[in-house]
């Protein structure tokens, strides 16, 4: 592991959990989460958490703090996406669908998801409803370059087979700026 | 007209007649012969005719009883499911929401579960013995389940001597079934379902020649008649189960000799054709044996259900003697209103049994202490006609009536009972209360309210009145009322679009205005307070609901411009385009508004609310899927601008009452609503899983006394408080900025001036004057850390 990155982001990640308090169901224990997992999810180009901001302080309007690379695939998320993975081999899309729904169900402001259901979408030909997921994941990646990435290289994609092409070179160029 | 000819034709006939009379007298003998012959043929016609017609009408009986019960073994309602709970650790399921899920599906609590669909509780273990359930993508077998709570979440999930599971759904909750305007419902069952006790206990108490006779028991009936006559009264029938399924072919009640005799040729018939085990397993789904209402509980299959809430396999000896029971006469033995009847049937079927030596006398013992075991109505499925109402809306879209009611689909909504559970009795506890605190009339508020998930639009309760466990009108999705200072965000969020224009700072004049209507005459709004408040900032306007503000930014903006931007956001129902708009004069149901700001809580995505996930047929194939889609109906900026705002009503403006309910670490955002005289009373706002709304007011449209704030938020705050939300937590888009700003001047700031505080821009349009404070301290730690991630 390249020793200089895993500083560069544990360092950070570390300063950030001190300030950091997790937002919490009222009279709950949320597990805390490792903080070192976050320099692996980096390097797997997986998932990011939606910005986690300290409390907000509406009168006073606080800044978000920048969202933290927190992997949220829980056990049962990795799960279903094992399964939807499986089906999607058997080319049972509908039910690899269903099941990226489900795993929505329980991470709804999973970002990878999104692309997930938007990259399914896509190999069912539904290319409009594949390119707006995609837009969705966007939303919700974060600092999640890879992710960003991938999810305009899929709209690219999804609007040139729909014949937009002035559309796809848009995205095509957003993909390329996040290299 | 006609006679004439007619008379002038038999005139002449009779004249030949006559004559012939008088001609040949010696003729009579052999016409008398003649005449005999002529009656004999006459006879025989009519004789051949009769035959010929009871020929016809045997056929016409026989092609009834055929087609009557080929198509009766069909007709199955379409049954509703609720959503599965989904198990894993980590989930936010408290144990007693489990226990409540578990009771509800008519799991039994024992002290360790060994039979399918029991339960048992040591503090925060639960133990759970699973129904196995074919889903609408799959057949998931039972299990044997181990769940550790931690608080009010899961902690652990394994299978018992097994490995941990990383997550597990439990059986779709029955919630209802579309049953036809006959109001016939039933559970179809197949013969093999059938119990082998309650088979023996149907033959020796109905019928115990039944796999002897022809369809009809003649000495049965003899028994039958003499029996009557000894009593004088009708004691005993002689009808055989064929002959009691055929009576269940008639819909009417009628009791005659013509009746009798054609359920007689009816049941031979049936006989003739069909083979024992097949009139068995049609009875057993045809006979009637109780009353819901207006609903006809037909078959062991749904009485099952109805009686027990269990599954007909998963019923003990004595349930299924009193279900045996009530087929002398639900209504007389229905063991909800005469249990000691009800008891000394089912007794005497436990005895019968013993007697004919099919269980043992200490088994009839044990069973004949057992208590009757009957739930309480509503216990189960069946008691949410508002959330069907819109399910069934939803599947008239795609569905034929007469598909719902007889083709056996199986329809997987989006209903939590749980959530549904806290919703009813947050509307019905608080209104009452509401009506108390307020002396306000009793029993005249009524309300609605909806729950949806924020980001799929799932529609997860439904509330359509305060009494919610009955029919009626259903106020979430018919009441169309004024939506007040609802529709403020829209014609802020329009604001915030233009972002060369507006920022939240942007300083709005809040004094008063006069519009010309059409017809010339002025129209002059007020504040609810009935003063100005000067120059405010956008966003103090917005958090405290100024309406001179708000008409005069919405009429700079242009009606269309707003009335588009409804539209954008899933707003299907025609706008009126009048001043009036921009402070709520438009007119919406609980539902559209719950769409309005679903749109809002998922970062300006919209997403058609939906009550239905999946349809599947009676066999388990896939019909048709109501997946997820979104469509970007508003920039993600913007929205994040106006969302933080919506916080602000929570924290510091009109919604600060909520602070009663939940936390203000939640950041719930929201706003209120409220319409001319007190008439309407809403309260809207999302928390970080769900959206709800809630209408408070009158049917009458009389004025309810109550604002946003002290009527519709009250309910709400209630109904989320017993939810357990999520935080709010905003996602802060790209193209946001956050800048500190001088409260003062609305200049740029640094945090070194006082009272400066940071507000999110779009990127660039943050006010580039700085505040003369900037520059007088030097720099703060943070400063320093925010200059590292920012």
């Amino acid at each position: 592991m390249n020793c200089k990155r895993l500083i560069g982001v544990v360092l950070p990640a570390l300063i950030l959990t001190g300030c950091y308090t997790p937002p919490q169901r009222p009279a709950e224990s949320i597990t805390t989460r490792p903080t070192l997992p976050e320099s692996s999810a980096i390097e797997q180009g997986a998932v990011t958490a939606p910005a986690r901001e300290p409390e907000i302080q509406i009168s006073a309007y606080e800044p978000a703090s920048r969202p933290s690379l927190t992997p949220t695939h829980s056990k049962a998320v990795s799960a279903l996406l094992k399964t939807a993975s499986q089906q999607a081999d058997q080319q049972d899309l509908d039910g690899a669908v269903s099941t990226v729904e489900r795993a929505l169900r329980i991470e709804p402001r999973n970002a990878y998801l999104w692309y997930r259901l938007a990259n399914l979408r896509l190999d069912q030909g539904r290319v409009t409803l594949a390119s707006d997921l995609a837009v969705k994941s966007l939303t919700l990646a974060g600092g999640d370059v890879d992710l960003k990435r991938k999810n305009w290289q899929l709209i690219a994609k999804a609007k040139r087979s729909s014949g937009d092409i002035t559309g796809a070179k848009v995205a095509e160029r957003k993909a390329r700026m996040l290299n | 007209m006609v006679k004439t000819p007619r008379k002038a034709k038999k005139s002449p006939a009779k004249r030949k007649a006559s004559r012939g009379r008088r001609a040949a007298p010696a003729k009579r003998r052999a016409r008398k012969k003649g005449n005999f012959g002529r009656w004999l043929g006459r006879l025989l016609a009519l004789g051949f005719l009769f035959s010929l017609l009871l020929g016809v009408y045997l056929l016409y009986l026989d092609h009834t009883v055929r087609v009557k019960f080929e198509g009766k073994r069909w007709a199955v309602p379409a049954r509703v499911y609720g959503r599965p709970l989904e198990l894993y650790p980590g989930a936010a399921v408290s144990p007693e929401q489990l226990v409540a899920e578990l009771q509800y599906m008519g799991y039994q609590k024992s002290s360790y579960p060994k039979q399918p669909a029991s339960w048992s509780r040591n503090k925060e273990r639960i133990l759970i013995r699973s129904r196995s359930f074919n889903f609408w993508d799959g057949e998931q077998p039972g299990r044997f389940l181990d769940v550790r709570f931690s608080g009010n979440q899961i902690d652990q999930l394994t299978e018992v001597g097994g490995a941990e599971l990383a997550l597990i759904r439990l059986e779709a909750p029955e919630i209802g079934s579309i049953y036809p305007a006959h109001n016939e419902d039933r559970v179809l069952v197949r013969r093999s379902d059938l119990p082998d006790f309650l088979v023996q206990a149907l033959i020796v108490m109905e019928d115990r020649a039944f796999y002897e006779h022809q369809g009809v028991d003649p000495k049965a009936i003899a028994r039958a008649i003499w029996a009557n006559l000894r009593a004088g009264s009708v004691v005993q029938g002689g009808s055989t189960l064929t002959q009691q399924l055929v009576k269940n072919f008639y819909l009417t009640r009628e009791r005659s000799l013509w009746r009798k005799l054609n359920e007689a040729a009816m049941a031979l018939l049936l006989d003739a054709h069909y083979d024992k085990d097949e009139i068995l397993g049609a009875y057993a789904n045809e006979i009637y044996l109780g009353q819901d209402g207006g609903r006809a509980i037909h078959g062991f299959g749904l009485a099952s259900h109805f009686y027990f809430n269990r599954t007909l396999g998963e019923l003990s000896y004595p349930q299924l003697a009193l279900l045996v029971a009530q087929v002398r006469g639900p209504s007389f033995y229905d063991p909800r209103r005469h249990p000691k009847r009800a008891k000394e049937r089912r007794d005497l079927v436990l005895s019968v049994m013993q007697e004919q030596g099919l269980i043992s006398a200490k088994e009839a013992l044990a069973a004949k202490k057992a208590p009757l075991g009957v739930q309480q109505k509503g216990d189960g499925r069946g008691s949410y006609p508002d959330f069907m109402d819109l399910v069934r809306r939803q599947l008239h879209r795609d569905y034929r009536e007469e598909d719902l009611t007889s083709e056996g689909l199986r329809i997987f909504t989006t209903l939590d009972p749980w959530a549904q559970q806290q919703a009813e009795t947050a509307v019905a506890e608080r209104l009452t209360k509401l009506e108390k605190d307020y002396r306000l009339p009793k029993q005249k508020l009524e309300s609605a309210a909806i729950l949806v998930d924020s980001e799929s639009g799932e529609v997860q309760a439904l509330v359509g009145g305060r009494s919610a466990g009955y029919a009626g009108f259903n106020r979430a999705l018919d009441a169309i009322r004024p939506i007040g200072s609802l529709v403020k965000p829209v014609v802020y969020l329009a604001a915030l679009m233009r972002p060369d224009q507006y920022t939240l700072v942007t300083q709005l004049e809040d004094s008063s205005i006069s519009i010309k209507g059409r017809e010339g005459e002025p129209w002059v709004p007020e504040n609810y307070d009935h003063t100005s408040h000067g120059t405010v900032p956008l966003h103090t306007a917005l958090a405290n609901s100024y309406n001179l503000a708000t008409v005069r930014l919405g009429m700079a903006l242009g009606l269309n411009t707003v009335a588009d931007l409804l539209e954008q956001m899933g707003v299907s129902r025609p706008i009126q385009q009048l001043p009036a708009m921009l402070l709520g004069s438009i007119s919406l149901s609980p539902l559209e508004v719950a769409q309005l700001y679903q749109a809002f809580a998922a970062g300006g995505f919209y997403s058609p609310l939906r009550a239905i996930r999946a349809v599947q047929s009676s066999s388990g194939q896939p019909l048709q899927r109501y997946p997820l889609t979104v469509r970007q109906a508003v920039p993600s900026g913007p929205v994040y601008l106006l969302n933080r705002n919506l916080q602000e009503v929570v924290r510091n403006g009109t919604a600060r009452r909520l602070a009663s309910y939940v936390a203000n670490d939640l950041n719930i955002a929201g706003k209120t609503g409220t319409t001319d005289m007190l008439r309407d009373s809403w309260f809207a706002g999302f928390s970080g899983d769900r959206v709800a709304v809630v209408w408070v007011g009158r049917d009458d449209n009389k004025p309810a006394g109550l604002t946003g704030s002290t009527g519709a938020l009250q309910v709400w705050g209630d109904m989320m408080r017993r939810l357990q939300p999520v935080p709010l937590e905003l996602l802060r888009p790209d193209s946001v900025e956050t800048v500190w700003i001088d409260p003062k001047s609305g200049f740029k700031a640094d945090e070194g001036c006082e009272g400066a505080r940071q507000f999110p821009f779009i990127a660039g349009s943050a006010p580039t004057l700085t505040a003369s404070c900037v520059g007088q301290s030097g720099t703060s730690i943070r400063q320093l850390f925010r200059s590292f991630f920012e």
